[in-house]
């Protein structure tokens, strides 16, 4: 980042950019750990769970973790019947779909 | 939280940029899409969406529309206008892709480079191809690019969905109709069988029972093969035929001029001939060295190419095991892309890959089945995990529920896809 400071005239902006910069790749640092496998996840439910439901295919948007994470479970465990959930729900274990839930419901 | 986190990013981010936007720009990674169909311009909307800024994304495209082939027969069936399936690019670079109305005229792997039709080169540090496939004009003696223009094949949707449209229309009761369906692979399985039984829909609704619909097909089964049938003998009594190899003796070639069909055992003459020819993957992946027996060997855990590690395919030109050649499929491995190429520039670990299909077909309006599965890499190759297909005799209203299914997952797909 050094070869931007030239172009600068107060050094305390130059402390500010460089913590910021510091910052982002700390955060970027988290997601690493553990944001990306999930958000992947979610991308996945929005082939269909996009702007097209509503009808036909229910949307997402209107439910809290909790109700997105227990129709999961329940495609998952065939409690809750429909062929394409049941077949993209199964082998999810409950805590992949605690976060995945948790990612849908805070990523509108 | 994710939303705080992601949008202090997206400031902290243009703040570092500003600051040093030359040495910035040159460290951030460039990906390269080729084809914006449905699995190129999946995968650019994942990446942005995924990393913002953290990568450059590139989307080469000669076409200014995109004209989907999913739901195409929808149009040839009446239930949909040319204009419902057709998209464009324009909201692409709100989201930082940069798109590029260029065709790759070839790829210069030892530079990692696309070269355009003008002899500009774009660098990239991964490249994800997404070409769609030809058809081959040299596999079915006597059917050229010429004779597409009186055999339609409406296999890529745009002015040849209009001409097997118009055709259709002039077809007169007690007027015959044949089909040529490929072997297999070739994109979207049960397309044929949802157009045979869309234009059937066409002509019994404008009171032409009596037009026929013969299909020589290449292949001795098919997909959704129970369903299609048990559709056509309850629908369209006497109208449909559909013919295996065994029965017609193997197709040999086609005269346009004649109007006809020359099969091993019989010769078909008709009103209306619809071939859907053999496929292989789009010339660029062909003519790159990244293809073979035309199709392009992949990673089955990433879609990597099997003969270039910066180079990922997906889609139809892509040999994905079992996953069918459909736009759902397409979506789902850009996805598995994105994310691997994401786990290459920026060091983000590789999530386990979830590939997922529906093929939803109608059967008339409103009437609906489909087939699917969760796919997974199984010993090097990508297999069913998990499928299902909708069973014979289903009630109309899961019929129903399946055709809403389709259309609720069209607006999401392509506004995946077109923002
Ligand atoms: C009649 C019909 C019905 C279908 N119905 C369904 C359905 O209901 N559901 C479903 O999931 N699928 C369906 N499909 C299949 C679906 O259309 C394809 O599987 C899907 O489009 C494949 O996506 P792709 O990205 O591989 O290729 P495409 O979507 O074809 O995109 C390829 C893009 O690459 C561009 N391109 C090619 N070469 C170059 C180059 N050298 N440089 C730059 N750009 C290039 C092309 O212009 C094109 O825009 C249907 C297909 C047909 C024919």
């Amino acid at each position: 980042m050094a070869a931007g400071e030239g172009h600068l005239h107060s050094t305390h902006l130059v402390r500010a950019a460089l913590l910021s910069v510091a910052m982002v790749q700390t955060v970027s640092g988290a997601a690493r750990a553990d944001g990306m496998p999930i958000a992947y996840l979610a991308e996945t439910c929005h082939a269909c769970h996009g702007k097209g439901a509503g009808q036909g295919i229910p949307a997402l948007t209107s439910l809290a973790a909790p109700q997105i994470a227990e129709a999961v479970r329940a495609y998952r465990d065939g409690t809750r019947k429909n062929a394409v959930m049941n077949a993209a729900a199964s082998g999810l274990d409950d805590g992949t779909i605690r976060e995945l839930a948790a990612y849908l419901a805070s990523n509108r | 939280m994710t939303l705080t986190r992601r949008g202090f990013l997206a400031a902290a981010t243009a703040t570092a940029a500003s600051l040093a936007a030359p040495a910035f720009a040159a460290a951030t990674p460039h990906v390269v899409i080729v084809g914006g169909g449905a699995g190129g311009a999946t995968a650019a909307g994942f990446i942005r969406r995924l990393a913002g800024d953290r990568v450059r994304v590139t989307l080469v495209e000669p076409s200014a529309t995109y004209i989907t082939c999913f739901f195409s027969n929808w149009v040839i069936g009446g239930l949909r206008t040319m204009a419902d399936i057709t998209h464009d690019y324009a909201r692409l670079p709100a989201s930082g892709i940069a798109v590029v109305q260029a065709r790759a005229s070839r790829i210069d792997r030892d530079a990692r480079s696309v070269v355009l039709d003008d002899g500009t080169a774009i660098a990239y540090d991964r490249l994800i191809l997404s070409p769609g496939i030809d058809l081959r004009y040299d596999a079915l003696p006597g059917y050229t690019e010429a004779a597409s223009e009186i055999m339609p094949h409406a296999w890529k949707a745009g002015p040849q969905t209009e001409l097997l449209k118009r055709r259709l229309d002039a077809v007169k009761d007690g007027g015959s109709i044949v089909m040529l369906a490929p072997a297999n692979p070739y994109r979207c399985p049960p397309g044929p069988y949802e157009r045979v039984s869309l234009m059937a829909h066409v002509l019994k609704s404008t009171g032409r029972t009596k037009a026929r619909i013969t299909v020589l097909d290449a292949k001795e089964k098919f997909s959704k093969q129970a369903l299609f049938q048990e559709a056509w003998e309850q629908l369209y009594p006497g109208m449909v035929e559909w013919l295996p190899p065994s029965v017609h003796g193997g197709v040999e070639r086609v005269d346009p001029a004649g109007s006809s069909v020359v099969a091993g055992l019989d010769t078909f003459k008709a009103d209306l001939v619809n071939v859907i020819p053999p496929q292989h993957a789009g010339a660029i992946a062909r003519t790159s060295d990244l293809a073979k027996d035309g199709w392009c060997p992949v990673d089955a855990t990433s879609m990597r190419s099997a003969l270039d590690a910066n180079i990922f395919v997906i889609g139809d030109a892509a040999s994905a095991g079992e996953m069918p050649k459909s736009a759902f499929s397409a979506n789902s491995q850009a996805k598995v892309a994105g994310a691997n190429v994401l786990a290459d520039l920026l060091d983000w670990p590789r999530p386990d890959p979830r590939f997922f299909n529906t093929c939803w077909s109608l059967l008339g309006p409103d009437d609906g089945v489909k087939v699917g599965a969760l796919y997974a890499p199984k010993d090097g190759a990508i297999a069913s995990a998990s499928g299902f297909l909708s069973a014979p005799g289903e009630t109309a209203e899961e019929h129903r529920r399946s055709a809403a299914e389709a259309e609720a997952w069209y607006a999401s797909i392509t506004a995946e896809m077109f923002g």
